[in-house]
């Protein structure tokens, strides 16, 4: 499998694929890009690509996004590939940790988002089976929450407390080791 | 000690809001946050320390068993005995004990009805911590995943003699098991068991073996 597999891969590495967002606009990514994806990477293995890939749940806005940083965690990989061949031992984790910290000023910029957005990456991130992706954003969601007490973390998502005091009361009670 | 808890605890698994419309407050923002489907809700909360994740509980209504419900829940060793209670007296679906003490089981632990998955990674089991071990075992009849990994368990006597015991789980599928000594126990009514992984330093493999027999998927190491 190994052995007839590596002459398809490369032909495969120049394919391109056609993603077409929920408004009808089409992208024209690598296969190496869009096997970032899970469910992409399936559909490509059952052979249903051709023609484009519909994707009916995410809007061109957030696609675009979504393959910016595929495309991002895309080269990374292939680079991490091609650099261990060619460097000698030291000169390659110097290679890879530039990578790296370029990899993670990336993220950080790319998570510079208004909320709105921040949430349909993550569904995005999940219907389409990123796991960098769903890891990062979820992550940031994890970090705004983190330490936050019930009053803070309502007002800074909007959420209606639709508990009576009572309820509320007796929560805290159950509760009340993970509020000291 | 909860039975609110536990009780609604079970409902509330019922009506798992997959794709609720976004809930907005009067002046129209959006809540984002609740709005998220179980699924994501849950990759938030497996990244958080657990006061945070139990502190979600009082937010609103929807939040008020979701945690509960989450997988991969850590309880590790800063948790303090408050916590480790509290965990033993929920019902969950999934917990991670890491690194934490777990002493006798408290009065209120009836059980961990459904319970699907418990991970024990460097768990200290204190005095007659064999006992406690096969209790948790024993009470949570649901498990289908069970992993213990090198368990630190003190017998009630001097000489570390521990009193043969069993690990009994109708529904388990999954069994991993390493140790670095023998706590006496053996496996028996598995009868559902498909993969198990066992890394076990003491006498007690040829005990242990015979429980396996039905594994389809079956790895020893020493």
């Amino acid at each position: 499998m190994a052995s007839a597999g590596s002459g398809d891969e490369k032909a495969a590495a120049a394919a391109m694929i056609t993603l077409i967002s929920s408004d009808n606009e089409k992208f024209e990514v690598t296969e190496a890009t869009a096997t970032l994806s899970q469910t992409i990477r399936h559909m490509i293995e059952d052979g249903c690509t051709d023609g484009g890939v519909p994707l009916p749940n995410v809007t061109s806005k957030i696609l675009a996004r979504v393959i910016e940083y595929c495309k991002k965690h895309a080269t990374a990989a292939a680079g991490e590939e091609g650099s261990s061949s060619s460097f000698s031992d030291a000169a390659f984790l110097e290679v890879d940790r530039a990578f790296l910290e370029e990899l993670e000023e990336f993220d950080d910029a790319f998570l510079e988002v208004d909320r709105a957005t921040l949430f349909d990456l993550i569904l995005a991130a999940n219907y389409l089976d990123i796991k960098g992706l769903l890891n990062l954003t979820c992550q940031k969601v994890a970090d705004s929450v983190k330490g936050k007490t019930p009053e803070q973390i309502r007002e800074m998502y909007n959420i209606v407390n639709d508990l009576t005091p009572e309820e509320e009361a007796e929560i805290r009670r159950e509760t009340q080791w993970a509020f000291e | 000690m909860l039975p609110s808890l536990r009780m609604q605890g079970h409902s509330s698994k019922r009506p798992r809001n997959t794709s609720s419309p976004s809930p907005a407050t009067p002046d129209g923002a959006t809540d984002h946050l609740s709005s998220l489907p179980d699924k994501m809700a849950e990759e938030i909360l497996r990244r958080l320390p657990l006061d945070d994740v139990v502190r979600t509980s009082c937010l609103a209504k929807p939040w008020r068993f979701r945690w509960a419900n989450c997988r991969g829940l850590e309880l590790i060793a800063k948790d303090t005995p408050a916590a480790v209670d509290f965990v033993l007296t929920s019902d969950l679906t999934s917990l991670l004990l890491k690194h934490c003490d777990i002493p006798a089981l408290p009065p209120a632990f009836d059980g961990f009805p459904g319970l699907l998955e418990l991970e024990l990674e460097y768990v200290n089991f204190g005095e007659d911590g064999e006992r406690t071990l096969e209790a948790l075992i024993a009470k949570s009849p649901s498990l289908a995943c069970l992993s213990i990994l090198f368990p630190s368990i003190s017998s009630d006597d001097d000489e570390e003699n521990y009193r043969e015991w069993k690990i009994r789980a109708p529904n388990l599928k999954i069994l991993r098991m390493s140790a670095w000594e023998d706590y006496g126990w053996s496996v028996d009514d598995l009868p559902l068991i498909e993969e198990a992984c066992v890394q076990l330093e003491g006498p007690e493999l040829p005990r242990i073996l015979p429980g396996l027999a039905n594994v389809w998927n079956l790895s020893v190491e020493d």
